[in-house]
Formats: C-alpha cells, structure tokens, sequence
C-alpha cells in the first residue's frame, strides 16, 4: 500500500483548522476564567487541537498591540496613498510606447483603464490599433503568468463581429495592456437612432451581438460589461463587440477568489445601468449575466429608455429598482415622457413609427422576451443567449414565443416560492461528487473487512480505490482559480474533465474500467441517468477486453447497469441486469448480494409483484444482517420493506419498519443527507397512507429542503419528492398548492427527459387527481389518459399505479356523463386490483363503492346498495369506521337503503 | 470618426471623492500627519452625496463601498511603492517630498501583510474580512461596523476576536 496520499492529509489540517475555530469560538463566549478548564475537557485526546486553540487564545490576548500596529501602519500610508494617487501619482497615461506601437492619442479614460490609438509605422507597413492600458499594479510573477494565461485564451477567440485581441502584455513599469483591433464605429444604440433603424432592422443588429456572444460562452468566457459602448456598428453597418473578457481580468486581479474582491462589482455601483442584479449583490456571475445585459440592450434598442423608472444618473434609486423592481412593460414604457427629456413622438421617429404603432408592435411578445431576460433570479432567464435569440426568430417568423408559456410558469413558480418554501440560497454540486466519493471508498473499506477470504481482492481495489480518488482529487486541484479562470468549477464540469481523462487513459485497461465505472456513479449522483449508463456500458465493453477477471466488479458494473435503467423507466430491463449481476457476484460477495437482490425487490415492488418482492427482500435482509446489521444498504432494504407493506394497506408495520430505516440513515449519514431524505420521503408517504398527512408533510418538507440545498433545484430525486409533496397538499385540502408542487416536479422531469418513467406517469397522475377534487373533469381525463398510457409502457398491464388511474379517469369520465366508458375503466381497474391483491384489499373495496356509484347514476339502486355495502365492509375492515372517506361513504349507503338517494356519491380520499 | 470609448467606472468618483477629502484635511493638518480614515470616508460620502442630490447611495451601502475602496489604494500603493524599492519598477515614486524622510516605509511591508493575512482570513470566512476591513481601513467604531454590515453587535465582537486572533497568529507569530 502507498503511504496516505498528501490531499489527504491536507484535508485533515483543514478540518482540524475547522475543529479548531469552532472550538475557539466557543471559548469566546465564555468568561476569561472558564476557557482553560473548557479547553481541557474539549481536548482530552486532542493535543493537537488544544495546541491549536491555545495558540488562538493568547494571540486573542495580545492582539491589542499588533492590532494597533497595523492600524497605525494603514493610516501612515493612507495619507500618502491618497495625495499621491491623485493628479500626480504613477498613472498609465505615463506609458508612451507598447511594443512596436506607439501611443499617439487617448481615446477614453476611466477609473480602470485608459485607451489609447496606436500606431505601428515601420517603413512600408502601417497599422492602426486600440490599446487598453489598465489601471492594475502587477507584481507577482503569479498574477503575471496569469495574466498571460488569460490573453493567450481572449486571443483565440476569432470571429468577425469580435475586436481581435492582437496582443496583450506587461509593460516594463507594470502596467498591463491589451492590444486590440481598431474599430472604426460608434455604440449601437446610437448607430440605430441615427440610421432611424425600424425594429425589424434593430432586431438584425441585436441577433448579430447574440451570435457573437453565443461564440464565446460556447468557449466558457462571459463578457460581464455588455453595454453600448462595447458594442460598436461600423459604417458598412457590422456588429463589433469590444472587451471581451477583459471585465474580467480586471476584476481577477492578483487575488484568487474573486467573489471576495468586492471592487468590481461594487465599482459599479454608481454607474450600473447595464449591470445585473447578481453584478450589484456581488453574486456568482455567469452566462446568465450576459443574458440579462442583452436583456438591457433590447429594451434599450426597442424603447429608448432603460428598463426602470429610475433616473440613470441616480446610482441609489436604480441600484434599488434592479434589485427589487420588475421592469416595466414595453408597450407601456415606450409612451412616457422621459426624464431624460425623449418625448415619445421622437422615440417613435427614430423607429420609423408612430407612438401608437410602436406600442402596438412592442406589446405581447417582444414584452414577454425582455421581462424573461430580465428576470432578477439568473436561473430564470433564459437559459442561455443563445435561446434569446431563438425566441426573438419566433417572434419575427410569428411562432408562439416561449417566454410567454415561461411567463406563466413563472408565476406558478413565484406563487410556489412564496407560499411553500424560500429558495434556496446556494446550490451545492459539488457535494455530491464528494458524496459519490465517499460511498464507494466507504464500500470499498466495509469490503475490506470481510472474512479473510475476501482479503486479498480487497486489498487490490483498495489501492485502486486510492488511485481513483487521488485522481478525483486531481480533477479538483485542477479546478484551482488559475485554471478555470476564477469561474466557479460546476460538479459537471469536473465530470466532464475526469471523462475526457478517463477516455484518453491508453495503455491501462483495468485502471480505465474502475475510473469510468466510478464516474458512472458520480454522473449518476448527479442526476445524469442516460450518461451514467453510457459510462457503465463503456466499462463493461472493456471489461471483455481485460484479461484478469475481476468478477466483482463486473457484477458492480452490472448492478450499476441496472440501476440507471431503472431510473429511466426501463424497468424490465434493469431487472435482467440485476439477474446477472447476481450470477456474476462470486459466492463470497454476500453484502453486495443483498444490495442487488434489495434492488431486485424494488423493480418488482415498482411492477407491483408483491409476494416476489417479499421474497427477495427477506433473502436480502438475512443475508445483510448476518453480515452487519445498521448499515447503509440494510436501511435500503427495510425502506423497501416498509413501501412494500405500505402498498398493501399495513400502515403501522411499514412506518414502524421505514422509522427504523430513517433511524439507520441518520446514524450514518446524519439528517443533512440524500440518502436520509429518500427514507424519510418513503416515511412521509407512508404517514400519507395511513391517513397521516400533517406528519407526512413534515417528513416530505424536511427530505425537500435537503435535497434542495444539496441535489441542487433540478436534480431528477425532486421530482420524485415535489411529487410525493403535491399527495401530501391534495390530501389537506389545497389544491392549488398540489398543482405548483406538480408544475415544478413536471418541468424537472421534461428537463430530464423523463417523459415515459414512471415518474412522469406519477406526476401527471397527480394532476389528474388534483382536477378531479376540483370537479374540472375534462382536465382531469386528458392528464389521466396519459398517465395510464405511461404506466401501461413502463410497468406492464398489471400494476397497482395503472389500476388506480384507471379508476380516477374512470371518475372523470363520469363526471363528464360518459358512463359506459366509466364502468369499462373501473371494471379494468378492479379487475386488475383484485388479481393483485385478493379480495379483501381497501383498494378493491375503493373501486366497489365508486361502482356503487356508477350504479346509482344509471338509477340501478338495488345494486348500488350491494356493491357499495360490499365495498364498505372491506373498507370498515381495513382503513377502519373513523377515517373521513369511510364515514362518509357509509352515510350514503345508509341513506340509499333508506330509500333517499338525491345524494352523489362521496369523493374518495384514499386513492393516491 | 470615432467616438471615445468610454471606460468610465463608478470607482472614479469614488476615488475622487476620498481623495478630496484627503487634501482637505491634510492642508488642515501638517504634511506627513496620519489621516482619520473615518472622517475621510465619512467627509467623501456627504461630498458626493450633496455633488448630486440624487447620487446619494444609501449611507451605509457607500461606507462598505468605501472601506473597500480604502483598502484597494492603501495596498495598491503599498505595492507599488513595495516593487519600486525592490528595484522592480522604473516608476519614479518618490514624488512626494515628506516621503523621503519617511515614515511610511515600515508601513509599506506591514500593509502588504496586513493585506495578505486579511484575503487569508477570508477564506476561512469572508465575513471576517470584511469586518477587519471596515475596522482596520476605514477606522469605523465597533458601533459603526455593525450598522454598515447589519450584525448584531455581541456576534460582532465575538467575530472580531476571531478575526484579532487570527490576523495577530499571522502577524506576529508567537
């Protein structure tokens, strides 16, 4: 074995430096006299700790005098710093000559460069170019490499409607330059009202700058400072984009964390007519920010006028108004006197327009793009300016534009935010690479304590394992500022670069293998289920390749296999790759046996084949607990025992089985964790179940909030969970809220491609239902139709989801007086229930008293009163007199056989 | 004909104001005197703020602003002045009369410290640094600090013992 890898001792100072700061910032709280003692029962097994926290204390004590020092040190030179930076300090315009160009007339001055014609004359060549001076001090021979870095990268970028970045350098008294084409133009806005463009031809020039800008985001650069004059229209009428990348160079400047350098973006503060709300708080700024300037630009070009009321010169009021104010609308806008003084006949003129017509023209459609680009929530504008453009083509070749669908949702979405939960501040991807991470080398260790048997082949795949996460380690290190260019490295970037890694990795089969099999696992954490198995397949066609047979990880291969079919609905399929993984699993692998044959159990509880579900599960729960109870995957199969139980109507053995799993889960994984919330969602619908829904709601809520902050707001698992919470809101009673938890859970499912899972059929399942309690029957049918379309594709023609919602679009088709298709369906759905479940399940007993129903609208009540008696003796029996639904069905039949039947029927609120 | 490019950027304004209000007060005072940093800032703020009766960002947004802008041009000299005599730079920088019988000088190497050990201090939490900045660049009171950052005072003081802590182990190392 390799001794410890460095990363991970690095990541224990880390967290010893952690440990230590909390610890001190515990003490701090207490009175002088109290620290030591504390610190000494807090250190018991410690030293280092307590070295560490000693060491904090007494700098604490001491600090007065170095504190002082350095504040004397600041103001000293505060006093020079300041006079000498005024009009005579070491400026830029000192520079006279950048390599062979010499520096003939300024062009623009500002507060972070200054701008210079230069011009190159060596005999017969002459050449004429722009040269950016920037007002930076570089010093370090890091920020100077740097710095080169970040040209040779701007200096690749070559397209016609792009400023070429020619050069770029340090001078030899520090100053750094760019040196850049020479457009000759002026700012578009400008450009257009001189030419007096109409909007047609406006809209030409605006998807010019988006083509460009698309260029460079394909190339993973954002502009950060679109605005007029950085984007320059020549006399022949071509779009010239400047700077681009260079906001931010500026802003990277010598430190490696820029989100801390809070200059930049607060250096606009006072001029920030094109800076986007995340720009002003100083947020992560992305592709998005681009697509909110563009925002700008186009309302700018369309209407004359910024996009709020505020006074630009007024840094304050519209500082304020970008944070908090929608913009107001175009067509609205365009017919205000300005208190820039642009009245609206001569906005209209230079549009070639009248006020009237223009007005006409800018409401609806070319509204609804700018508000969607305007949008102060990044992830709500358009996902990229490339889709900006798209929407602007619909609208001129007179397709229904998308932002205006968006516009809806969108307000579903803030309706959704402002009464379920606050958003969630950050998303934290990252997290479940290291997640993926950690269960493999944990699996891998479990591994290793096995019987001696399994001794040797645990100790192979723990060196690889450290092989692989020192590789992973790798591909973070990688991710250090100076390499991404100080964006922030998404989780999927990573999996990206370890990809390519991975697939360029020539002449060591087995070590390709195990990296793509783990990266499979990573891209599933992700949420990625089509690529995760494209990366298992590419292992197992490897791993025929490679001689020595390693049939564990084959069988780890296989069983991966199976469950990213799983997750995208193909579950016939995953069921035979977790058949052969388990014949492939040699005899001694008996913990990873109960983990495939809990998965098994699941694919056949999902196809509701309960007794074989059983079956396996009970296999795999004595073959888990003989080896160790309490962990992980023994949680998995308990929460599968307790869902198979909550399907068949034992509400308290499941919730008792499923509390035990949450209680397993948050031993090891703590309540901050994926792996808790999928138990504690499975509890919650248990809860639901068992007529429940206050508990349920607070298992559901908690298991969302998680994910949320951890999976990230379109991870596939929150389908599932906005899913299970919109049963949770039906069942209390708030329909609409049941309908915005299932919009969300819709359009991550779309996002994801999941349009024939079961999933899917889930959500739009619940919608029906949702209608159906809304008594909005056509509605209720379209949704239900195809739900049970989904769920006879994905899970066969007999399971427990198609014969429920068959019985709902049964009730929707009654309530639409189509009766004989009703009876046919609920027929079906019985039918299918009773071979399922036998006789006596409340489900059967569900269905016999909708039936009853039917009867009673075809005026048959004599077998109405049979049926529905029938049904609720099952019910009474099995869901008890005292649930609501049961009561009230009895009421009705009472009140049939008593020869009063004016009443419908009671709506169930058992069906989930 | 081409237009100027504009490169104007809100920090000039900034700039100008506390540099304004830096001659001010130090034709009050005799050259060479160290400068209140906080009736610098505070003098720049209602400077720009009566420029235009508009402009006026909300106070306590525009100290923040300010401390981080003192901070920039304190270090960013400091730097510079550092690089010259390390012979780095071919600047002439010496422009200022009182400066050869310098007093600064010590000051230089400290402020570049102080400016490293305070990003250090970041990335164990940004929060601290930016309160050692308003503290230690802008001279604000803890009273003052807590109102422009909007922290309650008691975890203020607690986080500013950390920060102490941490910047004095940095420092002046036991």
């Amino acid at each position: 074995m390799s001794p410890a890898h460095p990363h991970a001792q690095e990541g224990q100072l880390v967290d010893q430096w952690l440990r230590a700061d909390s610890l001190f910032t515990e003490l701090l709280e207490l009175p002088v006299a109290q620290r030591a003692e504390r610190l000494a029962q807090r250190c018991v097994d410690d030293k280092p700790l307590e070295a560490i926290v000693q060491r904090l204390l007494r700098a604490e004590e001491r600090s007065s005098a170095t504190l002082d020092t350095a504040s004397d040190a600041v103001q000293a030179l505060a006093a020079v710093a300041l006079h000498q930076t005024g009009d005579d300090g070491p400026e830029p315009e000192s520079v006279v000559q950048v390599g062979p160009y010499q520096l003939v007339s300024c062009i623009g001055k500002g507060g972070s460069a200054v701008v210079w014609r230069g011009e190159r004359n060596d005999g017969e060549f002459q050449q004429t170019v722009a040269v950016k001076v920037l007002r930076r001090w570089i010093d370090s021979d890091d920020s100077v490499r740097r710095f080169r870095e970040e040209r040779r990268i701007l200096a690749a970028l070559e397209h016609p409607n792009l400023a070429r970045l020619l050069d770029g350098g340090v001078t030899p008294d520090g100053w750094p330059y760019f040196i850049m084409e020479y457009v000759d133009g002026i700012p578009i806005t400008e450009y257009c009202d001189r030419e007096r463009l109409d909007i047609e031809q406006r809209l030409d020039l605006v998807q010019q700058v988006i083509k460009v800008v698309q260029y460079a985001h394909q190339r993973l650069l954002v502009h950060r400072d679109l605005k007029p004059s950085n984007i320059l229209v020549t006399e022949s009428g071509q779009v010239k984009l400047l700077d681009f990348g260079i906001a931010k160079v500026l802003q990277a400047d010598t430190d490696d964390s820029p989100e801390h350098d809070l200059t930049q973006p607060h250096g606009r503060l006072l001029t920030p007519a094109y800076a986007s709300p995340e720009q002003l708080s100083g947020d992560r700024v992305s592709t998005a920010t681009d697509v909110y300037a563009l925002g700008v630009l186009l309302y700018r070009l369309l209407s004359g006028r910024s996009p709020y009321r505020a006074q630009e010169d007024a840094p304050a009021s519209l500082y304020d108004a970008i944070l908090r104010q929608v913009p107001a609308a175009l067509s609205i806008r365009v017919l205000e006197d300005d208190q820039a003084g642009l009245c609206p006949r001569e906005v209209a003129a230079a549009r070639d327009s009248t006020p009237s017509r223009l007005a006409r023209m800018l409401r609806g459609d070319l509204e609804a793009i700018c508000q969607v680009a305007l949008r102060k929530d990044p992830e709500h504008r358009y996902a990229s300016v490339e889709q900006l453009g798209f929407d602007i083509e619909r609208y001129r070749k007179q397709l229904p534009v998308l932002a205006r669908a968006g516009n809806r949702r969108y307000r579903l979405a803030r309706f959704l935010r402002r009464n379920a939960w606050g958003v969630s501040a950050a998303v934290v991807l990252p997290l479940a690479i290291v997640t993926a991470l950690a269960l493999h080398v944990d699996r891998l260790s479990a591994e290793r304590d096995r019987a001696a048997a399994a001794a040797k082949l645990a100790k192979q795949e723990a060196d690889k394992a450290e092989q692989i996460s020192s590789y992973l380690v790798g591909l973070f290190r990688a991710s250090d500022p100076a390499e991404s260019r100080g964006r922030d490295i998404t989780a999927v970037e990573l999996l990206e670069r370890g990809i390519a890694q991975a697939q360029a990795i020539q002449d060591d089969p087995p070590l390709q293998v195990a990296m793509l099999h783990v990266l499979g696992q990573v891209s599933f954490a992700l949420g990625r289920y089509q690529q995760a198995n494209e990366l298992q397949l590419k292992a197992l066609s490897l791993l025929q390749r490679v001689s020595e047979r390693n049939e564990t990880l084959w069988a780890d291969v296989l069983a991966d296999l199976g469950e990213t079919s799983f997750k995208l609905g193909d579950l016939s399929i995953a069921e035979e790759y977790y058949r052969s993984a388990l014949a492939t699993l040699p005899e001694t692998g008996l913990a990873r046996r109960g983990r495939i044959l809990t998965n098994l159990g699941i694919v056949h509880i999902v196809t509701s084949r309960y007794a074989q579900a059983r079956a396996l599960l009970h296999e795999a729960l004595a073959l888990l607990e003989e080896n160790a109870v309490a962990t992980a995957a023994h949680a998995t199969t308990l929460n599968a025992l307790g869902t198979l139980l909550s399907r068949e109507a034992q509400h308290s053995e499941a919730i008792d089985m499923l509390q035990e799993a949450v209680t397993i889960r948050l031993d090891l994984f703590g309540d901050f964790h994926p792996a808790t919330s999928v138990v504690r969602s499975n509890l919650g619908i248990a809860l639901l179940e068992a007529g429940e829904p206050a508990a349920a709601e607070l298992e559901l809520q908690r298991a969302l909030e998680v994910d949320q902050e951890i999976l990230g707001p379109t991870h596939p698992s929150l389908g599932v969970l906005l899913n299970q919470m919109a049963s949770v809101r039906r069942a209390l009673g708030d329909q609409e809220g049941a309908i915005a938890y299932l919009a969300r859970a819709l359009e991550i499912l779309r996002q994801h491609h999941d349009e024939y899972t079961p999933t899917m059929a889930a959500a739009l399942s619940g919608l029906g239902h949702t209608h159906l309690s809304m008594l909005s029957f056509d509605e209720a049918a379209d949704y239900l139709s195809q739900a049970v379309a989904i769920d006879e594709q994905a899970l066969g023609p007999q399971s427990r989801e198609l014969a429920i919602d068959l019985a709902l679009l049964a009730r929707a088709r009654s309530g639409q007086s189509r009766y004989e298709e009703a009876e046919a369906l609920l027929l079906r759905a019985l039918d299918i229930a009773r071979g399922l479940f036998g006789d006596e399940h409340a489900l059967v007993g569900e269905m016999l008293v909708q039936n009853a129903g039917l009867k009673w609208q075809r005026g048959d009540v004599a077998s109405a009163i049979e049926d529905g008696a029938r049904g609720l003796a099952i019910l009474v029996n099995t869901e008890g007199a005292e649930r609501p639904y049961v009561s009230e069905a009895a009421a009705w039949i009472e009140s049939l056989s008593s020869g009063n039947s004016e009443h419908p029927p009671p709506l169930s609120d058992l069906l989930l | 004909m081409t237009a100027p490019i504009q490169v104007e950027d809100g920090l000039d304004a900034l700039y100008r104001g506390l540099r304004l209000a830096a001659h001010r007060q130090l034709r009050r005072y005799r050259p060479g005197a160290t400068l209140n940093t906080t009736a610098l800032v505070h003098e720049a703020w209602i400077r720009l703020s009566a420029d235009d009766a508009h402009a006026a960002l909300p106070r306590d947004e525009f100290l923040k602003l300010a401390s981080t802008a003192m901070r920039q041009l304190i270090v960013d000299y400091a730097r510079r002045r550092g690089a010259a005599k390390r012979g780095g730079g071919a600047l002439a920088l010496e422009l200022d009369a009182e400066s050869h019988s310098d007093p600064t000088s010590a000051s230089v190497l400290d402020v570049v410290a102080i400016d490293f050990a305070m990003r250090e201090l970041g990335r164990l939490d940004p929060e601290l640094e930016r309160l050692a900045e308003c503290r230690l660049f802008a001279g604000m009171s803890m009273q003052e600090t807590a109102t422009v950052l909007q922290r309650p005072m008691r975890s203020l003081e607690r986080d500013w013992s950390r920060a102490r802590a941490y910047l004095t182990d940095a420092l002046n190392p036991a």
